[in-house]
């Protein structure tokens, strides 16, 4: 993980050129620049929901870890990998500090 | 998990009164009881218990599957029997109802992209477009546009801004699904109430300017809408949709169209009643203004005693004491039960017909609807006008009332012969 201090300071959120459905605990996602779907499975579909507004990596880390079993440290890298994958997707844009960076 | 009862409960009210709300001497197939008690967006416990108790007496897959797909009702069913009882369904059944609900949400959010293209170009040009079904009344209804699922996209506009609709419509590479001349274009604006374009990439759009091909059956549009239209905001879109009152007169007119065929479009009904708080009077007095009461207790008898929707007793009722009314729920009922779905060129005339005149309020009405059935061309049969004086005049408009009696003949002919409702059966 790069710089992960500055990683789970970093805001995110969904960027406007696209749409999105739920899926009864999945999402699919309409990219509407490229006309490309995108599909995330539940805790995917969990970081999609909390990305509808800006907030912190830490924030929306936090509330998985409420959710779900997992280490801190686990759901931090997992959780950076996700976003990074979005962000190459064009479905989210951080804001006021850097994203998650090359991995 | 909460135990099973010791008995199974027989209908939404799981009392004395529901074999008559379901209707007495129906046969219902678990298929068809485990699909209707599916049929409510949010599932109580006691919703619940029905499905697990139905889904233990026993269901032929393939047959539920089926009747889930046609009465689209895939969102539904998917959501509940996932959440309740994926212990009681086979794993197979589990991944078709998914695979088909996102494939579903998929096609919701490609077509809902292209329409909010559209309404943002209707708006530019200052052409007031209200979309109508489709992706708004899910999202509207639901709260998502994966629970419906449709192939077309419905935008009323005002008979006056026709012309400049099809002209945007065009730029944007739909064209006419029945190409016509422009006589045959404004035959088609004065004597129907539709238009449907198409386009390589989809979707459809079916561009209104009324509700109804006959004047005089439910005579609405634009103009009487617009000052009840409401606001609606959709993927971040401002949106101007019905108003309740008016969405559920519209939704009642359109089921009782189609002979109530679909069960999502029910479902619809029963969401708007228990979502929204309704002015019953202005409904039932704009009902009378649009020849629609008995469509619209048609629409409140079907959706309280199959899905359990409060509408009023009074209502409810009223609908019952009407022998138009009972005969054709009683008719939907009968249809539901037997999983018989009709694709529009199965569909018997004469028992369309007979639905559609039973509901009319007067004789008056009656006349009105049997002779524009008989005179009205239909979209495709403009393509060659004839000069008649000072107008033009579809060339099959001539042979039209033969066209009918042709239908009428080939279905009798046929063995189709719409079912007698008073014929009992034993349950």
């Amino acid at each position: 993980m790069k710089n992960g201090s500055v990683a789970l300071h970093a805001e995110v959120v969904a960027t406007r050129k696209q749409i999105s459905c739920d899926l009864e605990g999945e999402a699919v996602i309409l990219h509407l620049g490229e006309g490309v779907y995108y599909g995330l499975n539940e805790v995917g579909a969990k970081v999609w929901m909390l990305v509808q507004i800006p907030r912190t990596v830490s924030e929306i880390r936090d509330a998985l870890l409420r959710d779900y079993d997992v280490t801190p440290d686990d759901c931090t890298r997992d959780l950076l990998d996700l976003l990074q994958q979005l962000m190459e997707w064009n479905l989210v844009e951080f804001r006021n500090g850097r994203g998650p960076g090359p991995s | 998990m909460p135990a099973l009862p010791t008995t199974i409960p027989s209908g939404p009210s799981f009392g004395v009164a529901a074999e008559s709300r379901f209707g007495s001497g129906i046969v219902w197939p678990p298929e068809t009881q485990l699909l209707l008690a599916c049929s409510k967006l949010e599932l109580e416990d006691l919703g619940a218990t029905r499905v697990r108790a139905l889904l233990q007496q026993g269901i032929e897959w393939n047959r539920f599957l089926r009747l889930t797909v046609l009465h689209c009702m895939t969102a539904f069913v998917y959501r509940h029997l996932e959440s309740v009882a994926s212990d009681l369904v086979p794993k197979p059944a589990i991944q078709f109802l998914r695979d088909r609900f996102v494939q579903d949400g998929a096609a919701g959010l490609r077509n809902t992209a292209q329409l909010l293209k559209l309404l943002d170009l209707f708006r530019e040009q200052n052409i007031l477009a209200v979309p109508y079904k489709g992706p708004v009344l899910a999202a509207a209804l639901y709260g998502n546009v994966a629970f419906r699922r449709y192939n077309d996209l419905d935008i009323l506009v005002s008979r006056t801004d026709v012309p400049r609709a099809r002209e945007l419509l065009g730029k944007e590479d739909f064209v006419p699904l029945h190409p016509t001349t422009p006589a045959g274009r404004e035959f088609l604006l004065q004597k129907r109430h539709s238009e449907i374009f198409i386009r390589d990439q989809g979707p459809i759009v079916e561009l209104h300017w009324a509700f109804a091909k006959q004047r005089g059956i439910f005579p609405l549009d634009l103009d009487m809408l617009r000052p009840r239209l409401r606001e609606m905001t959709l993927f971040g879109t401002p949106l101007l949709i019905f108003g309740p009152e008016d969405e559920l007169l519209i939704l009642c007119a359109h089921g009782a169209n189609h002979l109530w065929s679909r069960l999502e479009w029910l479902c619809g009904i029963a969401e708007l009643i228990r979502n929204n708080p309704l002015n019953w009077s202005q409904i039932m007095r704009q009902a009378g203004e649009l020849n629609s009461e008995k469509a619209v207790l048609l629409g409140l008898v079907l959706a309280a005693d199959l899905l359990d929707a409060p509408a009023p007793e009074d209502l409810i009722a009223q609908g019952r004491r009407s022998k138009d009314v009972s005969w054709a729920a009683n008719l939907v009922k009968r249809k539901f039960a037997s999983g018989q779905i009709e694709r529009p060129d199965e569909r018997s005339s004469i028992e369309r017909d007979l639905f559609r005149l039973r509901l009319q309020s007067t004789n008056g009405a009656r006349m009105s609807y049997l002779f524009h059935r008989i005179t009205t061309p239909g979209r495709d049969d403009t393509r060659i006008m004839l000069p008649v004086g000072k107008r033009f005049v579809p060339l099959p408009a001539l042979f039209r009332p033969f066209q009918i009696l042709g239908k009428f003949a080939a279905d009798i002919l046929g063995g189709h012969k719409g079912p007698d409702p008073d014929h009992k059966e034993r349950s």
